[in-house]
């Protein structure tokens, strides 16, 4: 006896409610059987557990064999009555049984008995079945038991597809089209020409674009190219499109996750029309992200492509980045003030003076240049600028008191303009920025420059020529022509011989 | 010159009209009715071995889509088969062949069936289809990718001419080419309400004399040996 045929004694024996009944059993036995016995859906169960298992045997087995017993279990499922079928192929409304049964039947019994079961436990709220493919099933079905071969074998092969199609759709195991034609793909040689039946995932975006549609097909293909490391490439298709296409604004919304900005940003080089698309519907949302990455890329041109997506996103990401001021790493530090700065985002506890008083200078110039943003800091900025011994921080200061003014810098403006190691160039500009002032300390910084002390007749004479000398006369003309020690020099000038002397008073 | 089955093929012809009134009512897209019908198809090439061609002969005027999107798939899975094709990429260009003109259901029959030349500005809705077509077919729940391209392709000239104009510039696919040659073939040999029937050998010249710049010529070519292979049969 085959295991085939003990696996159809339990089956008769199920049915019949007794031992072994051995093979003379006949299908129409059974099936009276089955049709007599009192509605019990414990005994329905287990008549379909017993047909699942000779279906899975019959599923490898091709022997004559075989065939006989499908045949056996057509006449016994074609002998149930209609209601009987009906009750059983739904399984008391086991939606999952019903799936795992039909895969089993689909592949071990003959298809007019997983159609005749297909029909029987279909749930009509949720499984459609339309005519025309009821017919079409039908068909095949009939034809993969009585036509000729090969139609035969073909409308078999076809039918079990097609059931395997409605099996996926009705419950959702697998997807699809490429399953509707898989089962062929080794049964014949392979193509000459190619890719004639697939589809390649670039044709079918440029497509959804130039059409503006969307479908199952297009996000398959967006994953395709997504999960093949084709982001740039399909973003490339993306941008040639126009905005307000809708296939494009919804394929940007799905490709705009974290996961996907982090590659377009780890990608080499980084693409920023492409980190734009993606931040669009991020907004926000992507504010950590884009500040983890300006921390860690070691790129600069990627940091500052990072810095200028970030400081347009106004002040609502404010607190996100000082919330980052707790990495002290200089250039974190640096590049967080500068776009605080950038925002315009200054909260009342933030303590600036921190940062004025790094150890770095970098993250000092940056916290001065904030500093220098908000008015009712700008003199403590200009001081903090003007007592830096980097001149580049000095010059930021120097610049600062020539926009804005402030009278509280003249004291260290005349402090660094008596020292020696000075520049010249600066000292100049202090030189000239004293002139704003009124006060006597930048008066008595000015004439020092141009009292040259006194000549053999105890006159007053002018300091020796130099750019210094003449920037301070002519900072006294301007601002002091009447004062009294002022005017002495500024008389001596203006009789001067040097053309450049007069010329610094206005009398050339 | 080729075995036609036209009884046997009554229940697919009844499911391509099904098929193509539910995609113009705007229900659900009819994937499992297009690839049972396909696959019923394809099952009827193998009523002889090696595949034979068959082709289902237009009874009905109003009858012509779905009559023609048959012959369409029929004729693609025939060729698709003769060139040695798997088993799977010829059902996929057969489902192709069957959906490429469905974007004709929204096109308003008057248009189709008129006997007189059309104005410029029913040209310009009639170039419309394959972009209804392959919307329709995108709106699938089923991913029917190749249908659609070639729903929206198959006009598109090997020379670049023909319609739609791509936005980013590309050769056509080769189900799509393919499906080009077997709808012009199939609506040259079809009587129309503005033409008659033109006699198969002359309709399988005209792809002979416009391989190269409007067809595909390898395609052309495998077509061409295909149909004849057939009518020695």
């Amino acid at each position: 006896m085959t295991h085939s045929e003990e696996l159809w004694d339990d089956v008769a024996g199920v049915a019949l409610g007794m031992g072994a009944p051995g093979t003379a059993s006949k299908p129409e036995s059974v099936a009276g059987a089955i049709n007599a016995h009192a509605a019990e859906d414990a005994y329905d169960a287990e008549v379909v557990r017993r047909l699942v298992l000779l279906a899975q045997e019959l599923r490898h087995d091709h022997r004559d064999s075989s065939a006989e017993m499908r045949e056996r279990v057509s006449q016994l499922v074609g002998a149930l009555s209609p209601a009987v079928l009906r009750r059983i192929a739904s399984l008391a409304g086991d939606s999952m049984a019903r799936r795992d049964y039909l895969i089993e039947f689909n592949e071990g019994f003959m298809p007019d008995v997983v159609l005749q079961f297909v029909l029987s436990g279909i749930d009509p709220r949720k499984q459609k079945l339309s005519p025309p493919l009821v017919r079409l099933l039908s068909k095949l079905a009939s034809q993969a038991t009585s036509a000729a071969e090969p139609l035969r074998t073909a409308a078999g092969s076809g039918f079990r597809q097609l059931v395997r199609d409605l099996i996926a759709r009705w419950w959702l195991v697998a997807p699809d089209s490429y399953s509707f034609a898989q089962m062929f793909s080794e049964q014949q040689p392979a193509s000459q020409m190619t890719a004639l039946g697939g589809a390649d995932a670039d044709r079918v975006v440029q497509m959804s674009v130039e059409i503006d549609a969307m479908g199952s097909a297009v996000w398959t293909s967006v994953s395709t190219m997504v999960d093949g490391g084709r982001l740039r490439d399909l973003l490339e298709i993306l941008k040639a499109a126009p905005k307000e296409n809708e296939a494009v604004r919804q394929i940007i919304h799905h490709l705009a996750t974290p996961t996907l900005l982090r590659a377009a940003l780890r990608s080499e080089p980084v693409d920023f029309e492409v980190v734009e698309r993606l931040l669009e519907p991020m907004g926000i949302n992507a504010a950590r992200l884009l500040l983890d990455e300006m921390a860690e890329s070691q790129s600069r041109k990627v940091r500052q492509g990072i810095f200028d997506r970030l400081s347009r996103m106004g002040t609502e990401l404010g607190p996100l980045v000082v919330e980052r001021l707790q990495d002290k790493r200089w250039y974190v530090e640096r590049n967080l003030l500068a776009l605080l700065s950038e925002l315009e985002y200054w909260p009342d506890d933030l303590s600036l003076e921190t940062y004025t008083g790094h150890v770095d200078d970098r993250v000092r110039k940056e916290a001065i240049r904030f500093l220098l943003k908000i008015p009712e800091k700008r003199d403590q900025a200009i001081l903090s600028a003007l007592k830096q011994t980097d001149i580049s921080l000095v010059r930021i200061g120097l610049m600062a008191v020539t926009d804005y003014g402030s009278e509280a810098a003249v004291p260290l403006l005349t402090k660094r303009i008596a020292e020696s190691d000075f520049p010249p160039d600066m000292r100049l500009i202090a030189i000239r920025l004293l002139q704003r002032s009124k006060s006597g300390l930048a008066l008595e910084a000015l004439l020092k420059l141009v009292d040259g002390g006194r000549n053999f007749w105890n006159k007053p004479k002018l300091a020796s020529r130099s750019p210094e000398m003449l920037a301070a006369l002519s900072a006294l003309n301007a601002g002091w022509p009447r004062e009294r020690r002022a005017s002495v020099f500024l008389d001596l000038a203006r009789s001067a011989k040097e053309d450049d002397v007069r010329a610094a008073v206005g009398a050339a | 010159m080729s075995s036609v089955m036209t009884e046997g093929l009554e229940e697919e012809l009844g499911a391509m009209r099904w098929v193509l009134q539910e995609i113009a009512a705007g229900n659900t897209f009819p994937a499992p009715e297009a690839k049972a019908i396909v696959q019923s198809l394809y099952v009827a090439l193998h009523a002889q071995d090696p595949m034979q061609l068959i082709q289902v002969p237009l009874r009905d005027a109003a009858d012509y889509p779905a009559t023609h999107a048959l012959n369409v798939s029929l004729l693609v899975m025939a060729t698709a088969g003769f060139t040695g094709h798997s088993g799977a990429d010829v059902l996929a260009v057969g489902l192709a062949g069957l959906l490429h003109d469905v974007g004709a259901v929204f096109t308003p029959e008057d248009l189709l069936t008129k006997s007189t030349p059309l104005t410029e500005d029913e040209r310009t809705i009639l170039k419309q289809h394959p972009i209804h077509g392959a919307r329709a077919v995108l709106a699938s729940e089923d991913n029917l990718d190749l249908p659609a391209i070639a729903a929206y392709e198959h006009h598109v000239r090997l020379d670049g001419g023909g319609y739609p104009t791509f936005k980013f510039p590309r050769k056509s696919h080769t189900a799509s080419m393919l499906i080009q040659i077997c709808d012009v073939f199939d609506a040259m040999r079809t009587p129309r309400p503005y033409k008659k029937a033109w006699p198969d050998e002359l309709a399988l010249s005209f792809i002979e004399e416009r391989a190269g710049f409007e067809f595909q010529p390898e395609l052309a070519r495998s077509f061409v040996a295909m149909m004849k292979a057939n009518a020695k049969a």
